[in-house]
């Protein structure tokens, strides 16, 4: 009755495919970063992706030649679309990369000390982060910085890490009674060993399909930064900058604004599916 | 409250019946041509290890499998009536007066934000006949909890069930059960997830009320013990299968099948002898359940004909029967 | 209910403990910001005496922790302080702006909460049939829009193709005056009297306070419709099914109500993502909400702006928390006793 590796295989891609629907997602997240990482060189017009002026060729509606169209000042869209796809990835990734480790480790060492001062004052400044509208913190900090890109993946981790505390939390403070903790304790162990051999491996699965979930609304919140004009300045592309330029073009420039919305809602809808199908996977509840 | 037209034959009847499971996509075979009967008055037990089925034949019995539940065949019937082919109206009236089902685990098996009273008075509602009256049902109500010992009845009827200890909640569960006025109780490992203090009350509980209302019961256990001091027959299940059954005094004096005799060796005893053995193995993978035996694998009898075959369904002594192939071939 | 009382008070004085902590990291950030806050305040031209004075009045020469108790006794009596965009008192200005913005987020949050239970619960009813693969299907595509995206497809259908709704402009249109009575429009124009004028105004709300809410209503939808199906194989359901209750009585009744719990408890932090796009949402809809106001005095370090409108959003943030715990523990009883997560 032992499980094969192609067994756990064959299971998990079974649970991941029941709804026929995330195999769409996981289509779209590949194609996306295979996008994001090669796409610059592979696009009809690598030079228009910086700066690069074209006046006789400007506000061109979409054709074989353009297949999104061209911008005010003559650029390919569509090649600026694949070319603002690295950032948005690397927006995702960095900012769940960064806030849900130090969320795991805010959330665990106030769980460890359950019922202490530390997880009192460490779950209060948890609690005092969730009570700014996430939005205006990011936007407050993206302010008080240079308006960059590096510096609005800051402001989304600022607002970001205190939900992997609370689920840290959650899971550190039911185990720390279970016996096993217990014992390990008793036979001497240290916090770290607590915290990193016992607590994380329980911890390791909600977190990685919270993160696969999360993915999609960090790049929402960063493409709204970004229409905020607050991400990545010009000349360098980013969806949410050229949506909030094309805006004033509407209706007459309509693909000046549709081609990088449609872009950010396949990209979400795909990261959402793919989250989907993960925590079916997972076993773990999505919610 | 409507009688039962067919006061001679047996309360429950199960004939030959499949449950399957669709279970990520792979059919999982849990119970294979079950088949017992109840009858009128009498208390019946039904003994497997877990995961053997026993929770699935309830819920058959009610209708109320999950919804990837499917019937492969055979029937149930209750009162001579199948319960698969039942319109929604008898199905009502069956559970309503009928059957009553009590939980394993009584803390699941009341809803955590509605107060005693209200899921009582509410099923009390559906189950009485006429109109009564909100301060008739709650009568009622209070009446049945007094009946299982518990006190102050008005206290309870308030109370959340976070409010309770697991005694008592397994209590209410019980009153709930027979308020409605059931005629066959199907008692779900009653008390297993309490402490063995209060488990032993809550049997003592349910046999008293069981002989003052002249109940019929079907208990399911994976304790002999309690099998024993409660009913007078007794189906030994395997793998969703009857193995044996038969008079519990028949069957615990003179076990035929191998697992029936093996599941008594686990039993500890007082009077010396040696340690419990335990039997080697698990239930099978009910996706590929085996050909022949179910119990084959884990026999250690076992001969080529019973991985080929299934075993046949023998009478040994009058009312005592068997699944065996070692049996049938007069061996053992 | 007394243990519902001694639930919402050790709620307030944690709500203070929150907004102290709150008031705390709003003025630290505020005085990362590179630049002397009394020149910022008086601007370049002004001179260095008067300056002097100024940050003498303003305690800005005490040691920080000594500034902080300085503000916040001001703030604590509903001074914020003069805005250096504006040049007028922060409280007027938020008194100004807070309503149309509160309106706004209001009927983005409320009313899509019944419309999200009602999706949820049709999604579970239904089951893997159509009406459920439709809202599945919907909710999908409704979730990954960007609420900035659904503002602009609004202003571009309803602006230009199909200019049946007012899109821009205001709360109101020309012609009409309603009294402020609750600062809140068309609540004012109905205790006015004025229907035509409420119309009117609930005219110009529906387009903002629709895209604001249509992600979260979708989402809502979800939670509820998987809460359903989670809650159907419960024990408590199979067990009051097995004693015959009907199933609409069950599914209505015993089965909505553990079902709604979590929807709602996170329906708190829901208003608080609302908010936070509502400044995106004004701006496109030239809403004359906070948002403006916000932005300018983001990007004019007005700091005492800036702290101002983050902590008037901040109080309300922790009453609707506060509204949301007891709407909760009135549903669940298990919230009434105690309250340790």
């Amino acid at each position: 009755m032992r499980e094969t590796w192609r067994d756990v295989l064959q299971r998990s891609w079974f649970r991941y495919s029941e709804s026929k629907i995330t195999v769409l997602g996981l289509i779209i997240v590949v194609g996306f970063i295979v996008l994001a990482l090669i796409g610059r060189h592979v696009v009809p017009y690598p030079a228009h992706i910086g700066s690069f002026v074209d006046f006789s060729n400007a506000s061109q509606p979409p054709s074989l030649r353009h297949l999104c169209g061209t911008d005010l000042i003559g650029r390919d869209i569509f090649s600026r679309i694949v070319g603002a796809f690295r950032n948005t990835l690397l927006m995702g990734v960095i900012v769940l990369c960064i806030s849900a480790p130090v969320g795991f480790i805010v959330g665990v060492v106030a769980g460890y000390h359950r019922d202490t001062l530390i997880d009192t004052l460490l779950m209060r400044i948890t609690d005092i982060f969730l009570a700014i509208p996430p939005l205006i913190l990011a936007l407050a900090v993206a302010s008080v910085l240079e308006p960059n890109m590096t510096n609005s993946m800051l402001a989304i981790t600022v607002m970001w890490w205190p939900w992997y505390a609370r689920l840290a939390y959650g899971v550190a403070s039911s185990l720390r009674t279970e016996n096993y903790i217990v014992y390990a304790e008793l036979t001497g162990a240290g916090m770290p060993h607590i915290i990193f051999r016992e607590i994380l491996p329980n911890c390791l699965s909600a977190m990685l399909t919270k993160m696969t979930l999360d993915m999609g609304y960090v790049i929402i919140m960063g493409a709204t930064l970004s229409y905020a004009g607050l991400g990545e300045q010009a000349p360098h592309p980013a969806l949410g900058s050229m949506i909030s330029q094309g805006v004033k073009y509407m209706p007459q420039q309509w693909w000046f604004t549709v081609f990088p919305a449609v872009a950010i809602i396949v990209i979400v809808l795909g990261f959402n599916l793919f989250g989907d199908g993960i925590s079916n996977m997972m076993g773990t509840d999505a919610n | 409250m409507p009688t039962a037209e067919n006061k001679s034959g047996p309360i429950l009847d199960v004939r030959d019946f499949s449950v399957s499971f669709n279970v990520y996509g792979k059919f999982s075979h849990v119970l294979d041509g079950i088949a017992f009967r109840v009858q009128r008055g009498e208390r019946v037990g039904l003994v497997g290890e877990s995961g053997c089925g026993k929770t699935t034949t309830l819920k058959a019995i009610l209708r109320v499998l999950p919804g990837n539940a499917i019937v492969k065949g055979g029937e149930v019937l209750f009162d001579g009536q199948d319960v698969s082919g039942m319109s929604d109206a008898a199905l009502s009236a069956m559970r309503r007066t009928g059957a009553g089902m009590i939980f394993q685990d009584p803390s699941s098996a009341l809803n955590p934000v509605f107060s005693i009273e209200s899921q009582f008075l509410t099923v009390l509602k559906y189950a009485a006949p006429g109109g009564a009256s909100g301060k008739q049902l709650y009568a009622v109500a209070t009446e049945a909890l007094s009946s299982v010992m518990l006190p102050d009845p008005d206290r309870i009827m308030k109370s959340f069930p976070y409010q309770l200890s697991g005694g008592m909640k397994q209590r209410v569960c019980i009153a709930i059960a027979i308020a409605a006025g059931c005629r066959l109780l199907l008692a779900d490992e009653p008390g297993t997830s309490l402490d063995v203090t209060i488990q032993d009350q809550i049997l003592r509980l349910i046999n008293r009320l069981v002989i003052d209302r002249g109940l019929s019961v079907l208990m399911v256990s994976h304790s002999l013990g309690v099998i024993r001091q409660s009913t007078s027959r007794v189906n030994i299940m395997y793998a969703g299968t009857v193995v044996e059954s038969g008079a519990t005094d028949d069957v615990f004096s003179d076990p035929k099948h191998p697992y029936t005799a093996a599941l008594m060796e686990c039993v500890p005893k007082l009077t010396g002898g040696s340690v419990a053995r335990g039997i080697p193995g698990r239930v099978p993978d009910y996706t590929q359940p085996p050909k022949g035996c179910r119990f084959a694998p884990r026999c250690p009898w076992a001969r080529d004909i019973c991985n080929g075959q299934k075993p046949p369904h023998l009478e040994v002594s009058p009312g005592h029967h068997v699944s065996c192939h070692l049996v049938s071939e007069g061996i053992q | 209910m007394p243990s519902l009382l001694t639930t919402v008070l050790k709620r307030l004085g944690w709500a203070l403990v929150v907004l102290v902590g709150l008031s705390m990291l709003i003025f630290s950030l505020m005085r990362v910001i590179p630049g002397d806050p009394a020149r910022l305040a008086l601007g370049p031209t002004a001179p260095e005496e008067v300056v002097e004075r100024y940050r003498a009045r303003m305690h800005y020469n005490d040691p920080l922790p000594m500034q902080y108790y300085w503000w916040l006794s001001d703030v604590v009596r509903g001074d914020f302080g003069m805005s250096t965009v504006t040049r007028r008192e922060v409280a007027r200005d938020l008194a100004e702006f807070l309503p149309a913005t509160l309106e706004l987020v209001i009927w983005a949050g409320l009313p899509p909460i019944f419309f999200a239970l009602l999706l949820g619960v049709l999604g579970a009813m239904y089951k893997n049939r159509w009406p459920d693969y439709l809202i599945r299907f919907s909710s999908y595509i409704i979730i990954a829009t960007p609420t900035f995206v659904w503002a602009v497809l609004f202003l571009l259908i309803f602006g230009y193709w199909l200019p049946i709704l007012p899109s821009v402009g205001g709360r109101l249109s020309m012609g009409f005056s309603v009294p402020s009575i609750t600062g809140l429009m068309v609540l004012d124009a109905l205790l006015a009297g004025q229907p035509a004028a409420a119309w009117d105004a609930f005219a110009h709300l529906l387009l903002p306070a629709l895209a604001l809410s249509l992600g979260h209503t979708m989402q809502e939808a979800r939670l509820t419709r998987s809460y359903m199906l989670e809650n159907e194989g419960k024990d408590y359901i199979t067990m009051i099914t097995s004693q015959g209750v009907p199933r609409n009585v069950i599914n209505r009744k015993y089965l909505l109500r553990p079902s709604v719990i979590p929807t709602v408890s996170i329906m708190g932090l829901d208003i608080a993502a609302i908010f936070g796009n509502a400044f995106l949402v004004e701006t496109i809809f030239n809403w004359p909400g906070m948002s403006r106001y916000a932005m300018s005095a983001i990007l004019g370090k007005d700091v005492n702006a800036v702290c101002g409108v983050v902590l008037v959003l901040g109080v309300i943030f922790i009453t609707t928390n506060l509204l949301v715990d007891i709407v909760v523990a009135l549903l669940d009883p298990r919230m009434r006793q105690s309250r340790s997560k």
